[in-house]
């Protein structure tokens, strides 16, 4: 199964009952009652949704770690390699 | 540390690299020479004007030819290509792929190697993303791209790995040839299909994280082009893998 296909089958496992429901194939009290949330459900979920994904997203990019280290060791074996290659015999071209 | 039977071949595809391949060249062999692990360097310049053959040349000739492989092609045909003609004159069982611009750090090779062999797993991937991960050298804005993407790409595809366009990684020499030959996409997206083939061939992946040096000589590439181009085949995995 791709995962197009698997999405394709959660929406239809939701769609079935949804749908029943809010063309009124199938009627509870408990439906009736809460009609207009039934109704909006979807809208409701994708909006859940969006906001865990902004959420996630923006929590991730600010807890993104910043290696200045990494950056300063690097620099600093790039002068000793230089020297080392230049002692070395090695002739750089810049 | 005595070497553990097997041969690494780290694979170098460069375009343009004069200033940082001997740097690359000479982190690989500190870094290797102290941990033990029997390996070589391929290096395959595709036929960059800047002379960067010449400069592989040179440090061929410190090293020797059994440490450095050189092994160019005339023009630049792309990563995919590069890494099969780089497989093709291997001679270890294991293939390490790093990037010459110095944004990968050698130094996370023995980590690569220690962890494969632990669970012997079939990848060992870098990855930005998780524990001691990071970059440097990116603003917000490069940052939150990159977390979006990644985001993306982890719900629509659910991958076993973190990091999905990184590109410093460790592969059994099989388990390479078999995840490429059945890539469709090229550029940098390759990267990301590479894993989702991966799972789809069952393979075990394990992943180091590492810090991320952004380029330090030349310019990194992050345009729209890129980004259209990221969607795209995004959408063409998530429907057909």
């Amino acid at each position: 199964m791709t995962n197009l296909q698997r999405w394709l089958f959660y929406a239809a496992l939701f769609a079935v009952p949804y749908l029943s429901l809010v063309l009124g194939t199938v009627q509870t009290q408990l439906t009736t009652k809460y009609f207009l949330f039934v109704q909006f459900l979807p809208v409701l979920l994708l909006g859940l949704f969006g906001i865990y994904s902004v959420w996630t997203v923006l929590y991730r990019t600010f807890t993104f770690n910043d290696c200045p280290e990494a950056a300063k060791e690097l620099q600093a074996e790039i002068l000793e390699a230089r020297k080392d290659l230049i002692a070395k015999g090695f002739r750089f071209r810049d | 540390m005595p070497s553990n039977g097997h041969k690494y071949s780290i694979l170098l595809p460069t375009y343009n690299e004069k200033d940082n391949l001997p740097i690359i060249i000479w982190l690989i062999v500190k870094y290797m020479k102290a941990s033990g692990y029997e390996y070589e360097v391929i290096v395959i310049d595709d036929g960059s004007p800047d002379g960067t053959l010449d400069v592989a040349k040179d440090l061929q000739k410190i090293y020797g030819e059994d440490r450095i492989v050189l092994r160019p092609r005339t023009a630049k045909l792309g990563l995919g290509t590069a890494y099969i003609h780089g497989i093709k004159h291997a001679t270890g069982d294991f293939i390490i792929i790093i990037d010459a611009d110095l944004s990968h750090h050698p130094k996370f090779i023995p980590e690569f190697i220690e962890l494969q062999a632990k669970g012997d797993y079939d990848i060992v991937s870098g990855t930005r993303y998780a524990g001691d991960g990071g970059v440097f050298g990116w603003d917000f804005k490069r940052k939150l791209i990159s977390r979006g993407a990644n985001f993306l790409s982890q719900i629509l595809l659910r991958p076993n790995a973190s990091d999905l366009t990184g590109s410093f990684r460790l592969y059994k020499k099989d388990v390479l040839e078999k995840c490429i030959a059945s890539c469709v996409s090229k550029g940098y997206v390759f990267q990301m299909e590479m894993l989702v083939r991966a799972r789809q061939h069952g393979y075990t992946i394990a992943e180091v994280p590492i810090t991320f040096v952004d380029r330090i000589y030349g310019t990194s590439k992050l345009g729209g082009t890129e980004i259209v181009q990221f969607a795209k085949n995004l959408l063409y995995l998530f429907a057909t893998t």
